[in-house]
């Protein structure tokens, strides 16, 4: 009767033993294997996207405090989208249907302009591109600023990280990163902090199983650059296989959040998000990692997720 | 941009608004450049709801959905969930055009929902057809409005007359959002509730639902506007359209200056219809609904 699934339509990539499912909402990345192992909680057909599984965060990644930030001496007021904290939340395009623009069997982009609307009296035209690699996955966010004033960008995703079947709570995290965003009872930011002595301190090897953290991570060191494009953090399982998130250098922060309750298809399960953005939270009011966009200018910028089996 | 003998229609894609309407040259909605953002929710389509939902909150089965507040300062969810959506092209022709939208689940809202609007030129206005496919694995609510801000082609706002055909009208609360229901001529409801015989627009305070309306057995004209010289701009309904909004903003943003407007937009339900249940349509899964509004000229015949 109808292909439309609650992800939007659903588009499959494949090349040679990599395989990622793509819906149209939200651009949603909706699942990610390399030779069957799931680099991604995978997203089941009749779902939506469970705590942002997936989705892409544009034109703000995180928070915006209380919905309100200021421009050229104008206060704004954006949609409360997060209403149990007053905020607004990962930007304007989390149940937007993406239009497909070109399509292959390894890549796919998708695009979705964002109109001016409360709080935000910018058009941006705004695309994600998804191409599959020999072991995982490039992720290219675009915006283009069609507005005949200067506009701010920032963007993210929210992927959700696995290892093959390695149980979740086993798994060890890394995340080169020297601060991490402190944050009040509404989990807006308070102040960017050194994580030396603090639990925030991901630079060698953690267990998921004993983290709590819906933490923004900043000073984020790109290991082993090549091309503009380093390492930011990793999950190895016990048997050494590893799945790792990479980020353009001007991608410089990451979101890891960790969770008892994502819900399964057997009740609650473990699962940690670890979100690629340009800028921390609450950036329309700090300004800090924002990208300001002329009018007709362009940005363009990549993530991705590389899979490594275990010597075993 | 759709044309039929003399009517002639813009259609923009960003919630399938109607950017406008003439008949002979003359205005039969407020018209939108094409350098602006769509003021005031003008010409805009309301989908899945219209108009508000109190606190953005509303019961599915007994428990509490939590709608985003797409209206900060009273705190309400308003008009929808298409607002700043672009439609797709669906079809169209020379005198006809059909856009479409996904509702995709989401805060508050956990059904996928297929809809469309068609605009069709008439020789004298315009017929709007809203339609929705449920592709939930459950039932879903429905309702849908639109808003129109009328004209009589140049005629100053001040010097038309409304009629409205409703016998009943809803008090707002100082959030906007509905109180009780009184018969239009109800003595001490306050306002100007009976417009039954038409009254002049200048002095007129109109932010009201009325129901009711003269189209309840088959469709048929449910208001109008009345120039001096007798030409009407006439808004018609199905009965499924069941309600209309009034309002006239005073500060309404023209090229020449901000002014009196008048929006009669037609709803399916009345506000915070998501909690009352009022003109709710609940479709089953795969269910289908369709249902017509439209607008039409008519000029002085003397």
């Amino acid at each position: 009767m109808t292909d439309i699934l609650p992800t939007g339509r659903a588009i499959v990539l494949e090349r040679a033993g990599v395989r990622a499912e793509i819906g149209t909402v939200a651009a949603v990345l909706r699942s990610l294997t390399v030779h069957g192992a799931d680099l991604t909680l995978p997203i089941p057909d009749d779902r939506a996207p469970a705590m942002c599984n997936g989705i892409i965060l544009s034109p703000w990644p995180n928070r915006v405090r209380a919905g309100r930030w200021v421009l050229d001496g104008e206060p704004q007021q954006l949609d409360i989208t997060e209403p149990e904290r007053g905020g607004a939340l990962h930007g304007l395009l989390q149940f937007a249907d993406y239009e497909i623009t070109e399509q292959s069997t390894d890549a796919v982009s998708l695009a979705a302009t964002i109109y001016p609307q409360h709080g935000w009296p910018f058009v941006v035209e705004t695309w994600v591109r998804y191409e599959l690699e020999p072991d995982g996955l490039t992720v290219t966010h675009g915006a283009r600023n069609l507005s005949a004033a200067r506009a701010p960008y920032a963007t993210g995703s929210h992927p959700y990280l696995k290892v093959g079947d390695a149980p979740v709570a086993e798994l060890e995290l890394t995340v080169p990163a020297s601060t991490y965003f402190a944050v009040d009872e509404r989990l807006d930011p308070t102040g960017e902090l050194d994580v030396t002595d603090t639990p925030y301190d991901v630079r060698t090897p953690r267990r998921v199983g004993g983290l709590a953290f819906d933490t923004a991570f900043g000073g984020v060191q790109h290991a082993g650059v090549v091309s503009g494009r380093g390492d930011v953090a990793w999950l190895t399982a016990p048997g050494g296989s590893r799945t790792t998130l990479w980020q353009s250098t001007e991608w410089g922060y990451v979101q890891v959040f960790t969770t008892h309750v994502m819900p399964g298809p057997d009740g609650p399960i473990d699962a940690i998000a670890v979100e690629p953005m340009t800028a921390p939270p609450d950036a329309l009011n700090s300004g800090q990692g924002l990208i300001w966009l002329e009018p007709g200018e362009s940005w363009e910028g990549s993530w991705g997720l590389r899979y490594a089996g275990g010597a075993s | 941009m759709l044309e039929n003998a003399g009517a002639r229609a813009e259609v923009g894609s960003l919630a399938a608004v109607l950017r406008s309407l003439t008949v002979d040259g003359i205005h039969l909605t407020e018209p939108i450049g094409t350098d602006v953002v769509t003021p005031m929710g003008c010409g805009i389509v309301l989908a899945p709801w219209p108009n508000r939902v109190r606190d953005g909150v509303w019961t599915l089965d007994g428990r509490p959905q939590q709608l985003d507040i797409t209206e900060p300062p009273n705190r309400n969810a308003i008009h929808g969930l298409l607002r700043n959506t672009p439609y797709r092209l669906l079809a169209q022709g020379p005198s006809s055009v059909t856009l479409g939208a996904l509702i995709a689940p989401q805060h508050g809202w956990p059904f996928l929902l297929d809809t469309s609007v068609r605009y069709q030129l008439e020789p004298d206005g315009l017929t709007v057809t809203h339609a929705v496919q449920n592709l939930s694995s459950q039932r879903a609510p429905w309702a849908v409005g639109a808003h129109p801000y009328f004209r009589v082609g140049d005629v100053p706002i001040e010097q038309l007359s409304v009629t409205l055909t409703a016998e009943v009208r809803i008090q707002l609360d100082d959030r906007a959002n509905p109180g009780a229901e009184h018969a239009v001529d109800a003595p001490g409801t306050g306002g100007a509730g009976d417009l039954r015989s038409g009254r002049p627009l200048d002095g007129l305070t109109l932010d009201s639902p009325y129901g009711r309306l003269a189209n309840r057995d088959a469709r048929a004209d449910i208001a109008w506007l009345t120039a001096p010289d007798g030409s009407t701009t006439t808004l018609w309904a199905d009965p499924a359209f069941g309600w209309v909004q009034a309002y006239t903003p005073r500060e309404f943003p023209r090229p020449s200056g901000p002014g009196l407007a008048v929006a009669i937009e037609p709803m399916t339900g009345p506000p915070d219809a998501l909690n009352s249940g009022t003109g709710l349509i609940w479709l089953e899964p795969a269910q289908s609904w369709s249902a017509s509004w439209g607008v039409r000229y008519e000029r002085t015949t003397t």
